[in-house]
């Protein structure tokens, strides 16, 4: 299965990528902002994307109402220190699926990747 | 400015996945019926949350940081809101003739009584146990020590039981000479008297939660009338095994109408009334019959 991780740490997506890793997903992408990741999204199809919000040039939120004009139904999980109540609202409202604060245990990036790909169905 | 401008009812899709949702965190079955109701008083809460949808409000309930929060909002969303004191005429009928004259006999000596109101809303229930108690005893009540606890999962409820403040409608059924003996006139409400307010005591309980239960040990007689949402069978038969843990070996449990669906390992059997449905906690077979 193919992921694609839009952080600015490089140490973020390190540990984002050993959770996926281990979730089977075998073909990972990686780009440092939401411009990149559009950039990459021109020859790479993920079947699941995990996005940061703050990142120079394009933020996660405007990442993800770019991203869902274009793919309704890839799972997108926000990964954020955001914690809000109405910063989740938009995340919502922009259309990612989860939404998980910063800072979290590999463990419950995993659960939580793993619960909402079995509930799409993709898992 | 408002941002919901979808559909004004909960499609079947959703209604079911908000039903799922209830049944699992707190094994409550939403009725089929409630749909129209419930889309009005989701509309409102997604209003206020600036959601746009049904499906975003999903969403917000099941994912992410707010979801245990938001599915507290819920609760109180659904919790009703319209007891009544003396509402139950069946039940009332089978109190006072029944298992109160029992239970004040058999508890004469030690002149102690437990009630356990389960799922109490804004505590008219619990506040009408206090009074029949009261009245039930007659001179002998301040020589017995009375408890009453009022449990329900809807904090905001518990906080109006708390207030002891009610309407003229939530009053209305009272007996004119227990409203002159029980309540006081404050402005446009009654307020609980003070005598039956230090019986009742109230608390958030899940019945799912038979720790937090058990630490209130025994009780003498326990009423669970079936509210808005009723429970879905798993969950009758997981409060039922709770009642029977909580239940004293002499106790009552009172179900209203509802019948209870109980577990066999944790038997009931049904005492005959002319009205209501009363239980006593079944003898455990004894030792060697069940070797046999």
């Amino acid at each position: 299965m193919k992921a694609l991780l839009v952080e600015q740490s490089k140490t973020m997506r390190s540990i984002q990528r050993s959770v996926l890793s281990q979730l089977e997903y075998d073909q990972i992408e990686e780009a440092f902002d939401g411009a990149d990741a559009l950039r990459r999204l021109q020859e790479f199809s993920p079947d699941l994307v995990l996005v940061a919000w703050n990142m120079p040039n394009m933020n996660g939120l405007d990442f993800v109402k770019e991203f869902r004009r274009a793919n309704r139904h890839t799972p997108v999980v926000m990964v954020t220190s955001e914690s809000e109540r109405s910063r989740v609202v938009e995340a919502i409202k922009a259309g990612v699926n989860d939404y998980v604060v910063k800072p979290f245990t590999p463990d419950l990036l995993s659960q939580r990747i793993a619960g909402l790909t079995q509930k799409i169905g993709t898992g | 400015m408002s941002t919901f401008a979808g559909a004004s009812m909960l499609n079947e899709t959703q209604y079911e996945a908000l039903r799922a949702v209830v049944l699992e965190r707190d094994g409550v079955q939403l009725p089929l019926d409630m749909a129209p109701t419930v889309s009005k008083l989701l509309a409102a809460r997604i209003e206020t949350l600036r959601l746009e949808s049904f499906d975003q409000y999903l969403r917000f309930l099941t994912t992410g940081p707010y979801r245990t929060l938001e599915f507290d909002e819920l609760i109180e969303l659904l919790a009703p809101r319209e007891g009544k004191f003396f509402a139950d005429k069946p039940l009332l009928e089978v109190l006072e003739q029944e298992a109160l004259p029992a239970l004040i006999a058999e508890r004469s000596r030690i002149r102690r009584l437990r009630v356990w109101s389960t799922a109490c809303g804004t505590g008219e229930e619990a506040y009408t146990l206090g009074i029949l108690v009261t009245r039930a005893l007659g001179e002998r009540a301040c020589l017995w020590q009375i408890e009453i606890l009022g449990t329900d999962l809807s904090e905001e409820a518990l906080r109006v039981a708390e207030d002891g403040v009610y309407d003229a409608r939530s009053v209305s059924d009272v007996p004119a000479e227990d409203l002159e003996r029980f309540f006081q006139k404050r402005g446009a409400g009654y307020e609980i008297d003070f005598g039956i307010r230090s019986l009742v005591a109230f608390e958030r309980l899940r019945l799912t939660d038979r720790h937090s239960a058990r630490r209130h040990g025994a009780w003498d007689l326990i009423v669970h009338r079936s509210p808005l949402h009723a429970l879905d069978r798993d969950a009758q038969r997981e409060a039922a095994r709770l009642f029977h843990q909580q239940l004293a070996a002499d106790g009552w449990l009172i179900t209203g109408e509802v019948e209870l669906e109980f577990d066999p390992e944790a038997p009931f059997v049904a005492e005959p009334t002319p009205v209501g449905c009363c239980y006593r906690k079944s003898p455990l077979p004894d030792i060697h019959d069940r070797a046999a």
